[in-house]
């Protein structure tokens, strides 16, 4: 708070413009709106900064690297992998190959298999024609693995890499997607994917659906805090939660609904670890995605998929704020259309998942025919 | 000579070449003379060296590298892009005469990959990735990230495929005897490793490598027909090199050779048909029927002739009888009553129309079982012998003639049949001991037939007598069989192979002989069958698919002649359950000019790979054999 001179003024007087909606975003340009005071912490190109999270947090990486910055990778490809190999083995998806981390209970689990305090008993899932695929990171590869030893190896060097990248990181960028999740009734393992949908079998007595409380992701999220600092006290964590919405609930809400619970419960998980813990920071991605009049621009047509445009403003008042840095170079094909196409090339379980339901449910329909 | 003695010359028997062509793994294999035990046969090695030799200079594009094509050339293996084996022009006949070596294949090993693998895929590795094989291998993890296996295995594929591209046209173009040497296992040695290649890489990640590499060209060159030389059973222990075998971190030292020499003679000894010399096959056939237009399918074995008239539509009416056909005329020509002329030169065109293909006629038989499920399950029909009259559209009067009935129906269904009598067969029967197992004790690089080893207890054969021998030149060599065979195939014929097998009942699956198969018999090659014994549908008769594909089945008393295309015909001896069944077994070819009719017994083999000169030493015939080979000068395609 910040006093005013007078201490029998009303209190409001002394508000900075940042907290003020007419000065902060009513008389601001839409693009330029940045909704951040001043940062917890810095950042500087020599900083080994990591990330992880559900599929927007590709952009983020994506613009890290872009811009120069010490993406830190644990598990790189092999310097001769060719650009369109080392992109579908999603190596420098992440800062390791672990896939999409959609969930705070999905995170602190990757963790804790790291560190080897959690084995979950899940079995790797056997696909057609001999193929292997890992229950936690099933699309980590085109069509799996090839044999359970190759899964069994490969598992544990990216294990062996996501505790290198927690102990040597100097800050970490998790971006929360969803509350919804699928584990196993066994052990609580959870799942990127629902089990099933694009590998592996469902089974309702194996597998249950949840949908996280705002106190269980609070909790997750300050076991995930706890675990960090356990390897690397100096660690500094910047939450940020995605703007892309649900593309399916498995609650019996309105999917919109289901939506703004999941966003709505992440943002409160997101300010309660800021409260809590000084090494930890929320960069308000959300906000400039959906609340700076620039939904219709910075939404593709499907309403969900963030457009350049959306990602520019997002990435530029990223560097802004922790870097000090004015916005990127202007696209060269001068003002982009509203509402311009996304670029097609994020990894996206949900997207993926979708896709193959799709893909069955038409040739499980009488008569029907392939097009396309 | 100062002290008196002279010096002499003895001839050696005439050593089988066999090219090792490729690496610098040939090198090893440099002006080696062997002799292999089982048939006794000399080889001799020659061996080229092209420096460089990878896989992308075998073929590129889809067709063979010009230099390498230069370079068998250069070997006299091809000539104007076909195999020289296979050329039929005047020149290359006289050579072929005046060498005396059968015109087979030629035995190739190549060695090739080595340099693939050492300068790609172990310089991506190196010391910095691991491979996890998806399949058993006692080499362990290096701890080194793992390279995700499918991106390894299609720098293997990208790099390999335009060697096993390569491979299978050499075999399309004829070398069929060309074989794929495996890479060698690496060397143990990390040190000189290091020295030759100037990189590290653990041993377990060039194991891997080598048997990644070495487990995609089995399975390709397997796909693709092409056969592989695999030493690494022999020359490893645990998976690794063993030390007598280390030469200098690349190559195996000489003490590897015969393994793979012996490997390759015992593949070739074991896999002959493919050897058939189609072109002087073709030629021959072209000699003995004066047909000029006959069309060979390599692939299927089937034979058409390009000049056959279209058969009449079967609702038209059948012209009136017109005038005998000139090739019947002159068969049965009042001129030459009761001789035909054995000399082709003296018949200089025979024009042969064969009858339009009526609708098989069906007997009602008895239901027999299949035991094959790979053929149609449904009942056979059942042909009694003698064969039924069938309804031919040509316009020919029938014939009480049994002979000529047979061959009409050999004509319209490529499968007749003939009594030749219950006594005969009974003598024929009394004639021969079936002491002798499967193995082919005359197998040789020469002929086409069995493997080494018996495939089947239940099979037995003998070997005939020359008294025998004679009998049957006698019985087959009558005007009247003369005449049969000629109307059948359009030009005299010779026994190629003449053989007893007595088949034993069993309850398994048949295999060989007694599995639904097509020969592959070379053109203008026929097979016959006479039953010795009684054959009903427990004694495992003769079956064949016809042209609507409907299986039929062929029981007959003793003394039945069955006389069929093998090629055409997918057929078998089906397993006997019961009874046993003793049968003589005959292969039919066209006779050259001046050949004489000649019975001979090759034991287990088929038929040679060149017909104008192979080996006989240790066969027999009727007349009997002057010589250890038959070499006859043909002349020249029109």
């Amino acid at each position: 708070m910040h006093p005013p001179a007078d201490p029998c003024a009303c209190p409001y007087e002394a508000v900075p413009k940042a907290q003020k909606w007419v000065d902060a975003v009513a008389n601001v340009a839409d693009d330029r709106i940045n909704p951040h005071t001043a940062a917890r912490f810095r950042l500087d190109r020599t900083a080994k900064v990591a990330s992880a999270g559900s599929c927007f947090a590709q952009r983020i990486s994506e613009s890290l690297v872009a811009r120069g910055f010490n993406y830190h990778v644990t598990e790189a490809a092999p310097r001769w992998l060719p650009a369109d190999r080392v992109k579908a083995y999603n190596y420098g998806v992440y800062s390791a190959r672990y896939g999409n981390v959609y969930t705070s209970l999905q995170l602190v689990q990757l963790v804790q298999r790291a560190l080897g305090t959690f084995a979950p008993e899940e079995a790797p899932w056997p696909g057609e024609g001999g193929r292997w695929f890992d229950p936690f990171r099933p699309r980590i590869q085109p069509n799996g693995f090839s044999s359970a030893q190759e899964l069994a190896a490969d598992r544990d060097h990216h294990l062996r890499a996501v505790r290198s990248l927690l102990a040597n990181l100097d800050v970490f960028i998790f971006t929360l997607g969803m509350t919804e999740a699928w584990r196993a009734r066994r052990d609580g393992a959870v799942f990127p994917i629902c089990p099933g949908c694009v590998a592996g079998r469902f089974s309702p007595d194996a597998y249950e659906f949840h949908n996280f409380s705002v106190q269980e992701v609070i909790d997750h999220l300050d076991q995930f805090f706890q675990l960090l600092a356990g390897v690397n006290p100096r660690a500094r964590v910047i939450l940020t939660v995605s703007p892309v919405p649900l593309m399916a609930t498995m609650t019996d809400r309105h999917v919109l609904q289901a939506t703004v619970y999941s966003k709505s419960v992440l943002r409160v998980a997101a300010e309660e670890m800021v409260r809590r813990h000084p090494n930890a920071d929320y960069f308000a991605s959300y906000e400039i995605a959906v609340a700076t009049r620039n939904t219709h621009r910075y939404y593709a047509a499907d309403k969900r998929s963030v457009t350049p445009d959306g990602v520019a403003h997002v990435m530029d008042a990223f560097f802004e704020t922790y870097v000090g840095e004015g916005r990127a170079a202007a696209p060269s094909s001068g003002t982009p259309a509203p509402g311009a196409a996304p670029k097609d090339d994020l990894v996206c379980d949900e997207l993926a998942m979708f896709e193959a339901l799709g893909k069955k449910r038409f040739q499980n329909q009488p008569g029907a025919r392939a097009t396309g | 000579m100062q002290d008196g003695r002279a010096v002499r010359i003895d001839a050696v028997t005439k050593p089988t070449p066999i090219y090792v062509l490729g690496d610098s793994h040939v090198l090893g294999f440099k002006d080696l003379f062997f002799r292999d035990s089982y048939t006794g046969g000399d080889y001799y090695t020659v061996s080229r060296y092209y420096s460089g030799f990878a896989a992308g200079g075998v073929s590129s594009g889809g067709a063979l590298v010009p230099a390498f094509v230069k370079a068998l050339e250069y070997e006299g293996l091809l000539k104007e892009g076909r195999a020289a084996h296979l050329r039929v022009g005047p020149m290359d006949l006289a050579v072929a005469y005046a060498s005396g070596s059968a015109q087979v294949p030629p035995l190739i090993i190549v060695f090739c990959g080595d340099i693939d693998l050492r300068g790609n895929l172990l310089q991506y590795l190196k010391d910095e990735c691991d491979l996890i094989l998806p399949f058993e291998a006692p080499y362990p993890a290096t701890g080194k990230p793992p390279l995700p296996y499918d991106v390894a295995l299609q720098l293997v594929q990208e790099r390999l495929e335009p060697l096993v591209a390569g491979l299978k046209t050499l075999h399309d173009l004829g070398l069929v005897r060309t074989y794929l040497h495996t890479i060698a296992p690496p060397t143990l040695n990390a040190e000189l490793f290091r020295q030759v290649h100037g990189f590290d890489c653990p041993a377990a990640t060039r194991y891997k490598a080598a048997v990644m590499y070495n487990r995609f060209l089995t399975r390709r060159c397997k796909e693709l027909g092409v056969p592989v030389l695999d030493v690494w059973p022999e020359v490893t222990r645990d998976g690794y090199l063993l030390p007598e075998y280390e030469l200098d971190g690349v190559h195996l030292a000489r003490e590897a050779n015969p393994i793979s020499l012996r490997a390759l003679v015992e593949h070739a000894l074991n896999n002959t048909p493919p050897i058939r010399n189609v072109e002087r096959y073709r030629l021959l056939h072209e000699m003995a029927t004066g047909r000029t237009d006959h069309v060979y399918d390599v692939s299927t074995g089937m034979s058409s002739y390009t000049s056959l008239p279209a058969p009449p539509e079967p609702e038209a009416a059948p012209a009136a009888p017109a005038a005998p056909e000139p090739v019947r005329a002159a068969v049965a020509a009042p001129a030459k009553r009761g001789r035909l002329r054995s000399s082709l030169g003296r018949v200089k065109r025979l024009v042969l129309r064969w009858a339009p293909r009526p609708a098989p006629q069906a007997v009602a038989a008895p239901v027999a079982e299949s035991r094959n499920d790979s053929v149609p399950k449904e009942a056979p029909v059942v042909l009694t012998v003698p064969a039924p009259r069938v309804e031919a559209a040509a316009p020919e009067a029938e014939s009480a003639d049994p002979f000529v009935r047979a061959a009409r129906q050999f004509k319209a269904e490529w499968v007749c049949s003939l009594d030749l009598g219950r006594e005969l067969a009974e003598k024929w029967r009394n004639s021969v001991d079936y002491r002798l197992d499967l193995a082919n004790r005359h197998a040789r690089l020469d002929w086409a037939g069995n493997g080494l080893a018996p495939y089947n207890d239940y099979i037995r054969t003998a070997e005939p007598s020359a008294e025998f021998l004679d009998e049957i030149r006698n019985h087959f060599s009558s005007e009247r069989f003369t005449r049969f065979f000629h109307d059948c195939f359009g030009c005299l014929v010779t026994f190629l192979n003449f053989r007893p097998f007595m088949s034993l009942p069993h309850e398994d699956k048949g295999v060989g002989p007694q599995s639904w198969h097509q020969d592959g018999c070379p053109p203008g090659v026929f097979r016959a069958v006479i039953y010795l014994t009684d054959v009903d549908a427990d004694a495992g008769p003769f079956e064949y698919l016809d042209a609507d594909k409907k299986r039929r089945s062929v029981t007959g008393p003793a003394g039945t002649l069955l006389v069929f295309d093998a090629n055409r015909l997918l057929h078998r001896g089906s397993p006997p359950k019961r009874t046993e069944r003793k049968v003589l077994d005959v292969v039919i070819a066209p006779r050259a000019d001046g050949q004489p009719f000649t019975v001979l017994w090759t034991g287990l083999n088929n038929w040679p790979g060149d017909p104008f000169q192979y080996s006989v030493s240790g066969m027999k015939a009727s007349p009997p054999l002057t010589g250890a080979e038959i070499s006859f000068k043909p002349r020249a395609a029109a």
